[in-house]
């Protein structure tokens, strides 16, 4: 069935006024995107990742045909975002708001029902696929509330639900964890992991590297309009050639040391720093291996471009 | 696919009526205000009755035309403007339905409201001066109507298109309130008009909808009226049709 998501050197340039006067006005233009590539596979979660203002959601918006790229293109589902809009949005499921894009006189039921109408699903089917979503992110107690009592991390999974409504292969979500208490942000990337397992693949923006590093299978790191690095977290700590810490705590004469060395090759090390210490006949208590994080990738990443 | 196209249609009107109908006072602006208006409208103008039931009956039709014309221009771009604040409108523009059926749904809720209430006004008056052929009367004159919803949908579209593209709502819905008052040439006699004012009143699909309407009430010959508002109705609609499109596309381009 070939890729999920496939874009190719997107560009776009956004024209904004700046106030310098009363009326007066400057007329400024914004590289939201210099051209970025990537794909997505099938059950596959894909991370992009970047600071404020590094173009994830142009790139979401061009996906889900919502903005025309000035240059490069996409193709989602096979379709073009361009040529086949429609047939494109058939397709995905998006999430761009964490916090509104419902009526919010209406329950979260209601909302559900009426966003599935719209996608072509009968009265019927509607309904009963609002209840069933709405019990799978945990919703069901809070179904017949109004949109406006609910909380931000049940705003977040009644986005997630409306995303699914009409069972699309392809998920695209705009920082849905944005906002939320850890414990509504692991729920939603638990999510994430069960729907990729049925085989979705889902694009997942984020400024929060340690969330991306956990639920994302690759990584796209993107700033200032341009795709910096990409791969799978493991890869791209390799690629920095960022050092993991390797600590063995043994003891000497009664009292604890600690033997800890920065190493590319964390499993030769720790072999070596055992060795070391079983030669001189002390006794190791505990071995502790601390993977360089995501957070240092991107400090250093972005650093080095220069923003 | 038409069927998914008309339930699509349905839905929207019913979720409009619930989310109207929730608003504080929303109930009361369904149900109540066009009752009020139709009323009071039928109260003024039953004064022209000491002139003619021909003129009670113009000043009737082109009050309701005007409101239904108000209505069908304007409740789409407020919409839009709504959805757009609320974060919906990007869900609504990728939505298979289309805008198209979106838009026309809402503004045909309002439109029905309405309708509604006049037609009830107007049955006793109707009844009283022409007796039953005055209900069969009322009934061509409402699909009159309907056919004239459609032109101004035409219409609706272009304006909810500049709105959307433009980013704002009130500029252009004041200036757009007035100017449709005074070219519907549906409230005051058309000939007091200098004439390139009148051609454009001529043109616009709220005179061809009133004045078809009357002309059949009063039992003139108005089959040509009726070619001529088909007509507009299929102009309209493909220019808005296009405008809208383009709008979009341009808003597409420019930045959601
Ligand atoms: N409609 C728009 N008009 C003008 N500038 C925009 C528009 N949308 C986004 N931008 C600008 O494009 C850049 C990228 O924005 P965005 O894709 O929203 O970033 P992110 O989602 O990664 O925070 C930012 O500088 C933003 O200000
Ligand atoms: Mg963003």
């Amino acid at each position: 069935m070939g890729v999920a998501i496939e874009a190719y050197g997107l560009r776009k340039r956004f024209i904004s006024y700046e106030r310098v006067g009363f009326l007066k006005r400057r007329r400024v233009t914004i590289e939201a995107l210099r051209g970025v590539s990537f794909r997505v596979g099938w059950g596959e979660v894909y991370g992009l990742l970047g600071p404020n203002g590094a173009g994830k959601t142009t790139t979401v918006k061009i996906l889900a045909t919502l903005l025309i790229p000035d240059g490069g293109y996409a193709l989602v589902n096979g379709y073009d975002t361009v040529k086949q809009p429609q047939a494109v949005r058939r397709s995905i499921g998006l999430v761009l708001y964490p916090d509104k894009g419902f009526y919010s006189r209406l329950s979260g039921y209601e909302n559900l029902v009426y966003f599935g109408r719209l996608y072509g699903l009968d009265k019927r089917t509607a309904q009963a696929r609002a209840r069933e979503l709405l019990e799978i992110v945990g919703l069901r107690e809070a179904m017949d509330r109004p949109y406006e009592e609910y909380s931000l991390g049940m705003r977040a999974r009644l986005a997630i639900a409306r995303a699914l409504m009409h069972d699309p292969p392809i998920l695209i979500l705009d920082e849905p964890t944005i906002g939320l208490d850890p414990l509504s942000a692991r729920e939603v990337r638990e999510l994430v992991r069960k729907l990729s397992k049925e085989g979705k693949a889902v694009l997942f923006t984020s400024h929060n590297l340690w969330e991306v590093e956990e639920v994302c299978d690759r990584v796209g790191i993107i700033n200032n309009g341009s795709m910096v690095i990409e791969g799978s977290p493991r890869d791209i700590k390799d690629m920095l050639g960022l050092k993991y810490v390797v600590e063995v705590e043994v003891l000497v004469n009664g009292h604890v040391e600690v033997l800890r060395e920065e190493t590319l090759t964390p499993v030769h090390t720790l072999r070596k720093l055992i060795n070391e210490a079983e030669a001189r006949g002390l006794n190791v208590i505990r071995v502790r291996i601390n993977e360089p994080s995501l957070e240092e990738v991107f400090v250093r990443v972005v650093r080095s471009e220069g923003r | 696919m038409r069927v998914g196209k008309l339930g699509a249609l349905y839905a929207v009107m019913i979720n409009e009526l619930r989310i109207i109908s929730r608003e504080p006072g929303g109930l009361a602006l369904l149900v109540i205000l066009p009752y009020f208006i139709a009323g009071g409208t039928a109260f003024i103008a039953s004064f022209f009755t000491r002139v003619t039931v021909g003129t009670f009956t113009r000043q009737f039709l082109g009050f309701e035309v005007l409101m239904l014309s108000l209505i069908m221009v304007q409740v789409g771009a407020r919409f839009l403007w709504e959805e757009r604040n609320g974060g919906r409108l990007e869900f609504l523009l990728i939505s298979p339905v289309g805008m198209y059926v979106i838009l026309f749904g809402t503004s045909l809720t309002m439109v029905l409201v309405n309708v509604g209430a006049f037609t009830v006004a107007s049955l006793p008056v109707l009844y009283l001066n022409y007796g039953f052929v005055g209900m069969v009367k009322l009934a061509l004159a409402l699909l009159l109507l309907f056919i004239g919803l459609f032109p101004l949908y035409g219409i609706g579209l272009i304006i909810a298109g500049l709105i959307m593209r433009f980013n704002d709502a009130n500029a252009v819905m004041n200036i757009i309130a007035p100017i449709l008052t005074i070219l519907s040439g549906s409230t005051y006699p058309v000939y007091v008009l200098p004439w390139w004012v009148r051609d454009l009143v001529y043109i616009l699909p709220m005179y061809q909808t009133f004045y078809s309407m009357y002309m059949e009430i009063t039992g003139r010959a108005y089959v040509h009226l009726v070619i001529n508002l088909i007509l507009s109705a299929v102009i309209y609609l493909l220019l808005g049709g296009t405008i809208y499109a383009n709008l979009e596309k341009d808003f597409r381009k420019k930045g959601v």
